[in-house]
């Protein structure tokens, strides 16, 4: 999917603005705080996603004047055509085509992947992060994952109520059983198409780096029996902590480089292309899967990047054949094979 | 205050109605006062009629004037099947939609630790009680499509185990009357996972 037109008013520190944007890489260039991120955010939010900064959507007003409605508008071309409105007053209202729709459903029809500068985490920071990657992922592939991991979520806490209450556990054993299980196969699925889309992230990471989810249970092959046997094998930590410790709220993704962990061996350089590596695997693994392009939103992909790194990184953009947005503050960018806008004070104007 | 006190008591006694926030409370208070004052004699003595003649059936827990109820008095009804509700509410819905024609059995609570809920032990035992004596041959546990629901299901399914008795629950998936072209991919799958098999009927 490619945007071709966009509008916004009201939103951010953004001027109001009509643009049209061609397929291929979009540079957007300029100082911190020109509003470059908050143009990602718009497009985050026309297809389908929340804030950058985990505000309520309905938060995300005119900072220079809070009262006044705001307006977002997108047009799609590419695998269908779709147009795409959002406005956000008392209460936020997403259209499709002048039709309502909730905004979780523009998703799978605009898949989109983003790339957030924290999003180094990825390789260095806690198993949660990298469970939000593949939960994102798998959210674009499994329509009812988004559901189903938020009935996991529920039946959890009721658990853990029944644990601290001294209640019988059987009942929400049962409804837990089966959630995990369609999730560890989701998620499985998802680190595997992951695994594979590495391979074509060309040079920019060494060959060798694997990745694997490594479950939050015992490991049996059958998903539905290893979440049982962990149970009863974990029972009396369970009584202990009054935490279930079993089941995919303890999953990770375990990237390596050989035998060791990548966090290990590699300097932060690299382990920003690891991390920028398994976002376009994602996003090969969209391609694939649901047979739409994904769109790249990167924000400031480039930092911490040396000249061969960016080289490397927007060869691999070039060869993806998607629409990609990206911010950078500095104007060191190697030759920008794209269009470059310059972005200041909320005004964006090509160069 | 800009409204007299006593109105000003029925507001907030009807904005604590489900449902009812202080607009429609103001306007149902309202109400009241532009009617005869027939209508509001009427409508606190059958308010108080209410609550002193109506108690729960003995049988079924459904609410009544009279025990057993109407429903399990009712010599037509199908004595077979009985169906677990979690409450009159969801029992009333299955009622007016005529699409079944058994016995009841209210629970009366669902299972919820979170939010400190539970089924009474009793309740349960009633059940198992009822469902061994009645000769039943089908049990529909009717429980909501969600994680309280499925606990209450399991907790129920528990307590009958012994029974015997052929147990299902409602299906969930396409709504009746729509179309697959305007279903939503969430109601498509919920639709394919919990598909049926056809029997084909040799008719020759």
């Amino acid at each position: 999917m490619k945007i071709t037109l966009t509008q916004w008013e009201g939103f951010r520190n953004l001027k109001p603005r009509r643009l049209e944007w061609a397929e291929g890489l979009h540079l957007l260039l300029g100082p911190n705080g020109s509003g470059k991120t908050n143009i990602l955010e718009a497009f985050h939010v026309l297809t389908g996603w929340g804030s950058l900064k985990g505000e309520r959507v309905l938060d995300l007003k005119s900072w220079s004047d809070p009262g006044r409605g705001t307006f977002l508008a997108a047009w799609f071309t590419g695998e269908e055509e779709l147009e795409v409105k959002a406005g956000i007053g008392s209460r936020v209202i997403t259209k499709k085509g002048g039709s309502s729709i909730q905004s979780s459903q523009l998703r799978p029809l605009v898949p989109s992947l983003i790339f957030l500068p924290n999003d180094l985490s990825l390789v260095e920071g806690s198993p949660a992060t990298r469970r939000r990657l593949l939960d994102r992922l798998c959210a674009l592939l499994f329509p009812v994952y988004a559901l189903r991991l938020h009935e996991y979520g529920r039946a959890l806490r009721q658990r853990n109520a029944a644990l601290r209450q001294g209640k019988n556990l059987a009942a929400t054993a049962k409804v837990l059983a089966p959630l995990a299980a369609w999730i560890w196969a989701c998620r499985l699925a998802a680190a595997d198409l992951i695994r594979n889309g590495l391979s074509e992230a060309g040079g920019l990471m060494p060959p060798g780096i694997t990745v694997e989810l490594k479950r939050g249970s015992r490991g049996f092959e059958d998903l539905l029996l290893d979440f049982w046997e962990s149970l009863k094998a974990f029972q009396n930590q369970e009584r202990a902590t009054g935490v279930c410790p079993v089941g995919p709220q303890r999953d990770d993704l375990v990237i390596r480089y050989g035998e060791r962990e990548v966090v290990r061996c590699f300097s932060r350089g690299y382990r920003r292309r690891v991390a920028v590596s398994l976002l376009l695997s994602s996003g090969w693994a969209v391609e694939r899967k649901m047979r739409r392009k994904p769109v790249l939103l990167l924000d400031e992909v480039m930092a911490e990047l040396d000249h061969e790194g960016r080289e490397k990184l927007i060869s691999v953009l070039l060869k993806t054949g998607w629409q990609v947005f990206a911010t950078t503050a500095e104007a060191c960018t190697p030759e920008w094979p794209g269009r470059t806008w310059s972005v200041n004070a909320g005004r964006i104007e090509e160069r | 205050m800009s409204v007299s006190e006593p109105v000003e008591r029925l507001m907030k006694l009807f904005s604590r109605f489900p449902g009812v926030g202080d607009k429609t409370a103001r306007r149902f208070a309202l109400f009241l006062l532009q009617q005869p004052s027939d209508f509001s004699s009427e409508l606190s003595s059958t308010i108080s009629l209410m609550r002193d003649r109506t108690f729960c059936c003995s049988i079924c827990g459904n609410l009544t004037t009279e025990d057993p109820c109407s429903i399990c008095s009712d010599p037509f009804r199908d004595r077979k099947t009985l169906c677990v509700m979690e409450n009159v509410e969801d029992m009333l819905s299955m009622e007016q939609s005529g699409a079944y024609s058994g016995l009841y059995f209210i629970l009366g609570g669902r299972v919820s630790p979170m939010d400190g809920q539970d089924i009474e032990p009793e309740r349960l035992a009633r059940l198992k009680e009822y469902s061994g004596k009645g000769n039943f041959l089908e049990l529909i546990i009717a429980t909501n499509p969600s994680v309280e629901g499925d606990l209450t299901f399991f907790a129920v399914l528990d307590a009958v185990r012994d029974t015997g008795i052929k147990t299902t629950r409602l299906a969930f998936g396409l709504p009746l009357g729509g179309t697959i072209g305007y279903a939503d991919r969430v109601t498509l799958h919920a639709s394919i996972e919990s598909r049926v098999e056809v029997r084909v009927q040799d008719n020759s």
